[in-house]
């Protein structure tokens, strides 16, 4: 009878969960999935990370290049990122160019490296006005459950911790590029942001991280990204409107969750090294 | 690198392996929940993704439905980061088009077609890091992807890689050896009928020479199954435990 | 277990790739010592033996597996248990004379030895492989980075060669531990001769020694002793002060060469003289000259080398002066460079330049006799090069004595700064010398012509004797055994590989067929027979002595078509009509019985006989003239016809001394034999590259560039004469005008200087390059291949494969199809084809020499060359080309004086221009033992204080003037 009722009325459905403080999986209103993060599978590419915030699963790339700067900013290396919804990932997804939801992912995430500073793109640079590094960032979405833009974020942060980018210097006379077998330095990463997603339901239900169900039914979405107790950005494209009171709220939480987050990534980091 | 010996005098290739063995295989089923079926698999450093959806109903053009049987959609794609330098098309180039097309004919045979007509089933493909072998982890994964999705096959496909070095067949070859320029052999077989689905074969080999490269890859093929029913096995063995537990 | 290698490398582009790769470690590896059990060592035997059923394939596999025997016998007196060696990389580098020879066994050869090998030295790798492939020296190459417990994997900040030397350790370690556990103790010795190495090794329990110490510990350790090269320099002190100037460090010269600063090319020594030398700038087709020991800056002929060009003020041309080196053993100042820093007129500067660096070194095991130092209790000696562009070599043996007498090989192993000659080592004796045997042998080793014995493994393909043509050959060739087919060969001649027929037809045109010996038939593609005859490229032709390229079983017996015996042929057949015009060409495998073996004269004594009307002579007769047609034909289109100084020498059948010597002469129906063999050639080649366009095997000549002409166009208008060489046409025009009637052998002359200006004609692989290429300048051919002897040459083999493709009869195999293979094996052809025309004018030479050991002869002379000191004349009664020199004795009251403008040489009113002819006395110079040279002295024109008495006259003649001066040769 349980699935009738969710075949025909989810939001009759999600209300009776909501109204006893509780998810249809178990969840607490506050409480975000199991997260689970993997560095370093990708030997190919300079950096990598695997994140699976519940069966949300994206994975990142980080492929780096050399480029000339622009002439405005000889000293500033390039940071790219790029998010990937493929068909794979979920049966609402068109194979092809990638779609609009792709696309207001992508720029979210430019937005939120640029906001945070997380890379200083001075610490690109090789040689001021003639070779800067690029860094490309793919993420790929492979399981799509919601809240996919916590998953690339988290990614993304990730994959840059673990990016090692060989010693290049160019040789003064010959103009020739010249790199160090070993490869060398750790991305300088300064800080750690991290992004909670919230959906609105029905006026006054605020749930963390939600999965897809809960996503269509969402009557408005916002985002906070957070860095070490102090708030970086917020990201409310519109939807039902929020008080002071309940943003207030969602702050909290997500400084909180930021805290485990990155814990988290530090702890996988630390495993790495050995 | 010039004068990169593929094939030792004490009969070893460059990462260490005999000329007829595979690469170390690792494979999982069951990686994601959206999808209908998935797969992952590890060759050696080559690692593929595979996710199944379907049967469903003809999404896209209606006009490309068929009435007997059920349509295959394949889609490869490669992540840009997946080559030692960087992919600038993951997919609509001709190469992932070419393999899309490859793809979609093997499962055509073997798939039991005409189960469900007038349906589609996707296949896609994602290549997370590639070291040779692109087409053949490909197509083990979509295999065990399908098992896990339900869809009735008429038998496992099991693909493998043959090159040919020094007058030794080798097998399984790796992007080092792929790119050394002899000629390269890959071949498709449904294992238990013996029954070659696909067979490619890339720049000259002399006519003396192909039974013995195909005999090494018909057995590669053969290993392979071996290790992908296992992983079935296993995976299967897993679920029904959980199902018991939990009822 | 699997880990996995990743480095950075650079792109082409500038950008920056990264690397992974796996690396599948295996504890599957056998350490290869019969003693141990532990190791499963029938693991690695390949299956191709049936399974161990007798003890033959049994052992023979375990001697593949398990080289190291039990308990080999300890030879040292450094380590008196059994032991196994492992060599170090510079131990195996520089010291592989020594680990070739057959004392020293039971070595194990570790696989990151080998890979650091392969990557330095090419040939050293080369020789490597062939001591592990000889079995009776149990070398084993134990692959320890594959193995799990021997694999180190490099640590952050360690150099690779610091992280190679660990692995030898390791592996050192690993064999200690593995044999340590029976009863008869084997140790495990690593041989270095880095300090730091062997500290390290003693740290860790392992016994360790240098090089030398090893080998001087040996008991039967003398002779090697002087085998092992000298210690490295790396890090000890330079002796004596520094002569020479630094060589720039290797990234500094590629990053020059890159930005233009230097350049870069294959240096090569002047035969004349040896103060100079010339670059061959690789890519620019420029020659640079060097000169000078300073600038000259220890390079060695054939080194690749990089140069920086000299500020134009100071070029120089190439000196006309012919000099050679005396300096003494011990001597180790370099001459006043001064001697040579003449003023140069301006119009003749030649770019010039100095060796900054060398790239790489080529050097290579010299054959040549060692000069004595003049202490008596002195261990270092001269050793004497007889190629006369390396310089001499300093070696340190204690067996001065025996060797004074005897030919040597010598190999270099470094050249120090401080030291004016390079050092090296005694590898080993060949025979005394003037001995015919050494000689010989010295010849062959020095123009690299392989002359071993043929090996039982190449014998077993030959077919076994009694044999005859069987039913089953018969079954696909044409039957043409009764068809009067002769063959035309010079005298003495055993490989007869053509053979003729013509008769006339019903329709009146002619029916011409070529028959050449069908050796691929015995010959099959892959076995050891092929691989040996591929290696040897052709028959190599020595006065005395022939070096087949075919074991003779094939050459002179079975492929060879003797008179009166059915032989395997392979047939071209043409319709000509009357004219020589042909209908058409047809190919076929068949099967031939040849009525006569004929020798020139005797073939000519047929034609000329007007009695003899058999069908025999009828053929002949036919073919010659036909023959004569298509010379006419081929010389209408610009065919060329020069010219050469070849002689024949009549050898004493007792002592195979040369009792008489003539120069050959030309018949009617030499060139009867040659016009077939050429239409043969044309017609086989346009036969396989309309079948094969990629990868016909074909012979061009390009045409020589226009400088090339130079010296000829300047001799012939010394005397009045225009040569026009434009085409090779009008060429031959020129050639055929210039006629002098004072002097009949002017026009041979200039056909000969002719010759030199020509290039080489090569063998190529038809994919290689662009039809208009193809052309043959010095037979004015479109196309031109070799066919019509496939017993002494390589590439006919091939021909005749290609074309049994062609025509149905034989399959193909996948090298013969493949372009580059085939452009590898035209190369190897070209470099066999080349070495063996030296190695046979040397043997004329040695010859020459050997005739003149007791005679004294005035023979007829013409002048060749003027140059600065010196006339060069040739006799063309022996073919040979000698150097008079002038202004040797300072004394004397007759001075020579060059004029460079006129290319005159003048004493008193006597004038010497180039084609003048002179009386000359040949005598032998024995001052000299390795060069044996013929002495030259001028008989006519008399010149006072310079001329000597002809040698029939007895003393007192009046004629005379003065008494006959002895010029001291150098």
């Amino acid at each position: 009878m349980a699935n009738d009722l969710k075949t025909f009325q989810p939001k009759e459905y999600y209300r009776k969960f909501l109204e006893k403080d509780v998810r249809p999986d178990g969840r607490e209103l506050g409480e975000c999935r199991s997260t689970v993060v993997n560095i370093g599978s990708i030997t190919t590419a300079e950096g990598s990370a695997l994140v699976k915030l519940g069966n949300t699963t994206v994975i990142c790339g980080i492929k780096a290049e050399l480029a000339n700067p622009k002439a405005d900013e000889p000293k500033n290396g390039y940071i790219v990122p790029n998010v990937e919804l493929s068909p794979m990932c979920s049966a609402q997804f068109r194979p092809g160019a990638p779609g609009e939801q792709a696309q207001v992912l992508s720029q979210f995430v430019v937005d939120v490296l640029q906001n945070s500073e997380c890379v200083n793109l001075q610490d690109l640079c090789i040689v001021s006005g003639k070779l800067v590094w690029m860094l490309q960032c793919d993420m790929i979405c492979l399981d799509y459950d919601g809240n996919v833009a916590d998953a690339c974020v988290l990614s993304l942060v990730s994959a840059l911790k673990n990016t090692c980018l060989p010693k290049v210097t160019v040789n003064e006379e010959t103009q020739a590029i010249e790199t160090d077998d070993k490869i060398t330095n750790n991305l300088k990463v300064q800080t750690t942001p991290v992004s909670t997603t919230f959906a609105i339901f029905d006026d006054h239900f605020v749930i963390v991280d939600p999965t897809i169900e809960e996503e269509t039914l969402a009557t408005g979405i916002i985002t906070i990204v957070t860095k070490e107790k102090k708030l970086c950005m917020v990201h409310k494209p519109g939807g039902t409107p929020l008080k002071d009171s309940q943003i207030q709220l969602c702050i909290d939480r997500a400084i909180e969750r930021s805290g485990q987050a990155t814990k988290l990534i530090d702890e996988t980091q630390c495993s790495l090294d050995r | 690198m010039a004068g990169l010996e593929l094939l030792s005098d004490q009969g070893f290739r460059i990462d260490g392996r005999r000329s007829h063995e595979l690469r170390k295989i690792q494979c999982r089923l069951g990686v994601f929940k959206q999808a209908d079926g998935s797969a992952y698999i590890e060759q050696g450093n080559t690692k593929v993704l595979a996710a199944v959806y379907g049967p469903h109903e003809v999404k896209g053009s209606r006009a490309k439905m068929l009435q007997d049987k059920v349509l295959v959609n394949c889609q490869y794609s490669m992540a840009t980061f997946s080559t030692g330098e960087r992919k600038r098309r993951p997919r609509g180039d001709r190469k992932s088009t070419e393999m899309t097309m490859h793809l979609k004919q093997t499962f055509d045979a073997a798939i039991i077609t005409n189960l469900y007509p007038r349906s589609q089933i996707d296949i896609y493909v994602e290549v997370l890091q590639s070291d040779g072998g692109n087409y053949c982890a490909s197509v083990n994964a979509a295999t065990l992807a399908l098992i896990d999705a339900g869809i009735p096959l008429k038998d496992y496909v099991c693909a493998c890689s043959a090159g040919f070095v020094n007058d030794t067949p080798i097998v399984d070859i790796s992007y080092l050896e792929e790119s050394g320029g002899g000629p390269e052999l890959i071949v498709t077989i449904l294992p238990k009928s013996e029954q070659i689905v696909f067979l490619e074969q890339n720049s000259r080999l002399h006519e003396d020479n192909l039974s013995k490269v195909l005999d090494v890859a018909s057995k590669g093929c053969k290993d392979i199954y071996a290790i992908l029913d296992r992983a079935v096995r296993d995976h299967v063995s897993k679920v029904s435990n959980v199902a018991n537990t939990t009822e | 277990m699997l880990t996995s290698k990743v480095f950075v490398k650079k792109t082409k582009r500038g950008g920056v790739l990264k690397v992974v790769r796996e690396h599948y470690l295996r504890d599957d590896i056998t350490c290869g010592s019969q003693h141990c059990t532990k190791c499963d060592h029938n693991v690695n035997v390949e299956t191709e033996n049936s399974p161990e059923t007798d003890i033959d394939s049994y052992n023979v596999g375990k001697s593949k597996t398990q080289p190291l025997v039990i308990s080999p016998p300890s030879n040292s007196e450094l380590c008196s248990s059994s032991h196994y060696v492992i060599p170090d990389t510079n131990v195996v580098l520089h010291q592989i004379d020594v680990l070739e020879d057959e004392s020293l066994q039971n070595f194990i050869i570790l696989q990151t030895v080998i890979d650091e090998v392969k990557h330095r030295s090419l040939p050293a790798n080369k020789r490597l492989k062939d001591i592990l492939a000889n079995s009776s020296k149990h070398f084993y190459t134990f692959c320890n980075e594959y193995n799990s417990e021997t694999y180190v994997e490099r640590e952050p900040g360690e150099s690779s060669n610091d992280r190679n030397d660990r692995a030898i350790r390791t592996a050192a370690k690993w064999y200690t531990n593995h044999l340590q556990e029976y009863e008869k103790d084997i140790s495990i010795v690593l041989l270095t001769d880095d300090n730091d190495n062997r500290t390290k090794a003693k740290e860790a329990g392992i016994m360790s020694f240098t090089v030398h110490e090893y080998i001087k510990s040996l008991k039967n350790g003398g002779n090697l002793i002087d085998r092992l090269a000298w210690k490295s320099s790396a890090g000890t002190q330079q002796e004596g002060k520094l002569i020479y100037p630094e060589h720039i460090a290797t990234s500094d010269i590629l990053k020059g060469v890159k930005s233009g600063k230097y350049l870069q090319g294959s240096f090569m020594a002047s035969r004349e003289n040896y103060l100079e030398a010339s670059v061959n700038v690789t890519e620019s087709e420029k020659f640079v000259l060097i000169q000078g020991h300073q600038n000259l800056n220890r390079a060695v002929h054939s080194d690749i080398v990089a140069i920086e060009m000299l500020p134009e003020a100071e070029w120089s041309c190439p000196s006309s002066l012919v000099l050679e080196d005396t300096a003494q053993a011990e001597d180790d100042a370099l001459e006043d460079d001064s001697k040579l820093k003449n003023k140069v007129p301006e119009h003749l500067r030649q770019p010039t330049g100095r060796v900054v660096g060398i790239i790489k070194r080529n050097w290579r095991q010299y054959c040549g006799i060692l000069k004595p130092s003049l202490l008596k209790k002195g261990t270092k000696h001269l050793f004497v090069p007889a190629e006369r562009r390396i310089p001499k070599i300093r070696i340190e043996t204690r067996q001065a004595e025996d060797l004074a007498t005897q030919r040597i090989i010598v190999a270099i192993d470094s050249w120090p700064r401080s030291s004016r000659y390079p050092q090296g080592h005694f590898v080993r004796k060949l025979g005394n010398i003037g001995d015919k045997g050494a000689e010989n042998e010295v010849l062959l080793l020095e123009h690299d012509v392989p002359h071993q014995v043929f090996s039982e493994k190449v014998l077993s393909f030959l077919p076994k004797m009694p044999w005859s043509i069987t039913k089953e050959d018969m079954k696909h060739r044409k039957d043409l055994r009764d068809i009067v087919v002769c063959s035309v060969d010079p005298p003495g001649c055993t490989d007869i590989d053509d053979a003729l027929h013509c008769r006339l037809l019903d329709n009146g045109n002619y029916e011409v067929g070529v028959h050449i010996a069908d050796v691929s038939h015995f010959i099959r593609p892959g076995t050891a027979l092929d691989e040996e005859a591929a290696n040897r490229g052709t028959t190599v032709y020595l006065t005395d002595k022939r070096i087949d390229m075919v074991p003779e079983l094939l050459s002179s017996n079975l492929c060879s078509l003797r008179c009166d015996v059915e032989r395997l042929a392979f047939t071209v057949i043409w319709e000509m009509t009357e004219d020589a015009k042909i209908l058409n060409t047809s190919f076929t495998k068949s099967v031939i019985n040849s009525k006569a073996s004929l020798m020139y004269s005797e073939a000519q004594a047929r034609i000329d006989d007007k009695t003899m009307n058999d069908e025999l002579t009828l053929s002949l007769r036919g073919l010659n003239k036909l023959a004569k047609l298509l010379k006419q034909s081929r010389i209408d289109a610009g065919a060329l016809c020069l010219a050469s100084t070849e002689v024949r020498f009549q050898v004493d059948s007792e002592t195979a001394d040369p009792i008489d010597v003539q120069t050959k002469k030309l018949l009617e129906t030499n060139s009867m034999v040659e016009e077939f063999m050429l239409l043969a050639n044309i017609s086989v080649a346009k036969k396989i590259l309309e079948e094969f366009p990629n990868c016909a095997l074909l012979r061009r000549h390009p045409s020589p560039p226009p400088s090339n002409f130079e010296p000829v166009i300047k001799a012939a208008s010394s005397k009045g004469f225009i040569m026009d060489c434009s085409s090779n046409k009008n060429l031959a025009e020129s050639l055929n005008k210039a006629e002098f009637d004072e002097n009949p052998y002017f026009n041979t002359m200039l056909r000969i200087m002719t010759t030199r200006c020509m290039m080489q004609a090569v063998y190529f692989c038809s994919g290689m390059l662009p039809e208009s290429e193809y052309v043959h300048y010095g037979l004015a051919a479109a196309i031109y291949t070799h066919f019509t002897s496939p017993i002494r040459r390589y590439s006919d083999i091939i021909v005749h494969r290609l074309l049994a493709v062609c025509i149905g009869a034989d399959a193909s195999y996948p090298d013969l199809l493949e372009k580059k293979k085939t452009q590898s094996l035209c190369n190897n052809l070209n470099y066999r084809h080349k070495m063996a025309q030296y190695a046979g004018r040397a043997s004329v030479n040695l010859h020459t020499h050997l005739f003149f050991k007791t005679r004294v002869q005035d023979e007829d002379g013409y002048v060749l060359f003027v140059r600065k000191n010196a006339l060069q004349v040739l006799i063309p009664k022996y073919g040979l080309e000698g150097t008079l020199y002038l202004n040797e004795n300072k004394k004397s009251p007759t001075q020579f004086v060059y004029n460079e403008e006129q290319d005159t040489q003048t004493a008193g009113d006597v004038v010497f221009h180039v084609f003048d002819h002179v009386i000359i006395q040949l005598s032998i110079d024995r001052s000299n033992v390795q060069h044996l040279k013929l002495a030259i002295n001028l008989v006519k024109p008399q010149i006072p204080g310079f001329s000597v008495a002809p040698a029939s006259q007895v003393d007192g003649e009046k004629e005379k003037v003065g008494p006959p001066s002895k010029k001291a040769r150098k």
